[in-house]
């Protein structure tokens, strides 16, 4: 990366070595990148087929601290996809149940659960609590609300979006990168909160929003930023196209 | 000239993903792809017929708002994506 993570690494102590053993083996990443992650606090906006898959992976590769954002109570159509939600915890709310399987992996993250999803109203205040934003909405207007929060803040934000068998994803670094308004500056009037899915497509795409939040917070690799990468995983088909700042954004265009 | 049709859109080019024809130019190929597909205009264009904001389009991984936008030449080979913006989530 062209400059270092601005966290500063937490030691580790014992039980954390010997969890943490393997993926320290990364020769770039070794025991500083691992102090990193658990210095580092995420936030997921919604915890649902992409967030799910993006909170347990982090949780597995030990980030010290995770805000949660997600409303409502489980439902069955939420199984195929939403890995935090079980089948005993439906009709019962959905952050319990995020919260309650993160702690079975990983008893020493400490999570801050909110059980309302992301509005220009709570969006400041999320994301003063965290170092990066993953964001895996369902609504245009809950992501463009925690787009120009991540802007406001500086705060990098990976961006992650499926379709049926597509998916998208992008790293925004605020006045270095595009962001989701340079890319998209309206939302499609068309689109509609429910869609086809696969849980193995929007954990696809969760994975790799999951790694390139850890490639942020330990400096390591190259961030997907001013590329969107575009999966047809229909025909296996995959593109990385570029974009650019757009000086006239009204989100990110002031910053220099 | 090849143009990929994004999932999205597959509803309105009778499910095909890759339709190829001959166009010198970006809008060209648009406006060819409108007249073949007429559903797909409401998704691709704005009230002004300039390709709507929700939508980039990208000729061999290029956005073309970073080339000559809708009057970028079109080769034989070229590739043009269209990739509107998606929120699965």
């Amino acid at each position: 990366m062209d400059e270092p993570s601005p966290i500063n690494p937490i030691a580790l102590t014992d039980e954390e070595r010997a969890v943490y053993e393997w993926q320290m083996w990364v020769p770039d990443f070794g025991e500083t990148g691992q102090e990193k992650l658990k210095a580092a606090s995420v936030m997921v906006s919604r915890v649902g087929g992409v967030g799910s898959v993006v909170a347990y992976e982090l949780a597995a590769a030990g980030v010290g601290k995770l805000v949660l954002a997600h409303a409502g109570d489980v439902k069955p159509s939420d199984l195929n996809r939403q890995l935090l939600m079980t089948h005993d915890w439906i009709g019962k709310p959905r952050i319990e149940s995020i919260e309650r399987r993160l702690l079975e992996l990983n008893p020493r993250l400490e999570i801050i659960a909110v059980g309302e999803n992301v509005s220009n109203a709570n969006a400041a205040e999320l994301v003063e609590q965290c170092d990066l934003v993953v964001d895996c909405a369902p609504l245009f207007p809950e992501r463009f609300a925690m787009n120009e929060e991540a802007v406001r803040q500086r705060k990098p934000m990976v961006e992650c979006a499926m379709y049926e068998l597509e998916a998208h994803i992008t790293t925004i670094l605020p006045g270095r990168s595009g962001c989701l308004r340079c890319l998209f500056p309206e939302s499609p009037p068309t689109w509609k909160r429910q869609f086809p899915v696969f849980g193995a497509v929007s954990g696809t795409v969760a994975c790799m929003g999951a790694l390139e939040a850890v490639k942020v917070i330990a400096g390591i690799g190259q961030p997907l930023s001013d590329r969107l990468l575009k999966m047809d995983l229909r025909e296996m088909r995959f593109h990385r196209l570029s974009y650019s700042r757009n000086p006239h954004c009204p989100t990110c265009g002031h910053l220099s | 000239m090849k143009v990929l049709i994004p999932t999205a859109f597959r509803k309105h080019t009778d499910g095909q993903a890759e339709i190829s024809f001959a166009a010198t130019s970006v809008r060209e190929a648009l406006d060819q792809l409108v007249e073949r597909f007429p559903e797909l205009e409401a998704s691709l264009f704005d009230e002004s017929r300039s390709v709507a904001s929700f939508v980039n389009v990208f000729v061999n991984e290029e956005n073309i708002r970073d080339l000559n936008q809708e009057s970028t030449a079109l080769g034989e080979s070229d590739e043009v994506l269209l990739v509107p913006a998606i929120a699965g989530g």
